[in-house]
């Protein structure tokens, strides 16, 4: 699996959501990233999958001795909710994903 | 915005599955697995475990360009031998980030070891070194280290996917040898994208772990420690 079955877009249109800015924490074995997501469209917006997508950048020196980078995105984790979650015209969600390496 | 006693009081619906039930199944595991051989050759003990202590060093190098861009914060990484070196990385030409490895630089960030030790600790995920490490060599309380084996491909089997790591090591102390930790250790370079500037942070310990019983490995046997990381499992 690599990316989500039916993402939903970032913005203010019909079936969009618009996308805060991703904040990131961590404790001394857990890595948290959490980000709100505001409905503007008129309609509620149902919320049914989460992913968590990674870029990793690999910075060179190119032929031409300039600056250059490659950048490889994928998804890290992805989960399915129990339950669907909607998010009303005008409401906001927050979605919080806890990445713990030990347990 | 003004908010008051209020604010306790708004209820929030939380879905059970939310809460840690201790029922939840795991996304990521790794196990430790050693294997004993005595001098002839002839298994005389297979260890496994679960592994479940990585180390600050090791969250600290797989926060996110997020975390530092807001924070604005840099991390602080700590060797095996006390040192310690600054890390935040970013993009251009400012700042060092983690070397890839290339030795045509000599600039190369490696997985250097599976470290063995004699000690413990309680507190793992603050640990930076094993708390008793056992040198690498043949005389008394030494074990000869081999070289530590890295696979090229990411084995995938379903849903699930692991790769694993190992490292021998051959006793010719002259005595039997116990070991009841063990650590994977990094040898950590961070650099400019043109290596116009680096850092050596020299080895760092990124995981640790306490062997649920000892380990022993008679004068002219061998051990094998081999660490599993699977998703899915």
């Amino acid at each position: 699996m690599s990316f989500l079955g039916t993402p939903i877009a970032n913005g203010t249109g019909t079936g969009e959501l618009y996308y805060g800015a991703l904040s990131v924490s961590y404790t001394s074995t857990s890595i948290i990233a959490m980000i709100t997501v505001t409905n503007y469209s008129t309609s509620a917006i149902s919320v049914t999958e989460i992913g968590l997508f990674a870029n990793v950048y690999i910075q060179y020196q190119n032929s031409s001795n300039a600056y250059a980078y490659n950048t490889y995105s994928f998804l890290l984790s992805y989960d399915t909710f129990s339950t669907p979650i909607s998010v009303p015209s005008n409401g906001l969600a927050a979605f919080q994903i806890t990445l713990t390496f030990t347990g | 915005m003004m908010v008051g006693k209020g604010i306790n009081d708004i209820d929030v619906d939380m879905p059970g599955d939310a809460y840690d039930t201790g029922k939840d199944v795991p996304t990521f595991r790794a196990y430790l697995i050693a294997i004993v051989r005595d001098s002839t050759g002839k298994v005389i003990k297979v260890h496994k475990q679960r592994s479940r202590s990585p180390t600050a060093n090791f969250i600290g190098l797989l926060l996110p360009l997020t975390w530092f861009n807001y924070t604005g914060s840099s991390i602080t990484i700590t060797n095996i031998n006390g040192g310690t070196c600054s890390y935040k990385p970013g993009m251009g030409s400012g700042p060092q980030d983690i070397a890839y490895p290339n030795s045509a630089y000599n600039h190369p960030t490696y997985l250097a070891m599976i470290q063995v030790g004699s000690g413990s600790q309680s507190n793992p995920s603050s640990a930076t070194k094993l708390a008793a490490p056992i040198p690498n060599g043949s005389s008394s309380g030494q074990l000869i280290y081999g070289s530590v084996s890295i696979p090229d491909t990411v084995s995938v089997s379903g849903s699930s996917a692991y790769f694993y790591i190992s490292q021998a090591y051959n006793n010719q102390s002259g005595a039997t040898i116990t070991i009841t930790e063990v650590g994977i250790v990094l040898q950590l370079q961070l650099a400019i994208y043109n290596n116009t500037g680096s850092t050596n942070c020299g080895q760092v310990l990124v995981w640790y772990d306490v062997l649920s019983s000892s380990i022993s490995i008679p004068n002219g046997g061998t051990l094998v420690i081999y660490y599993t990381f699977t998703v899915n499992p």
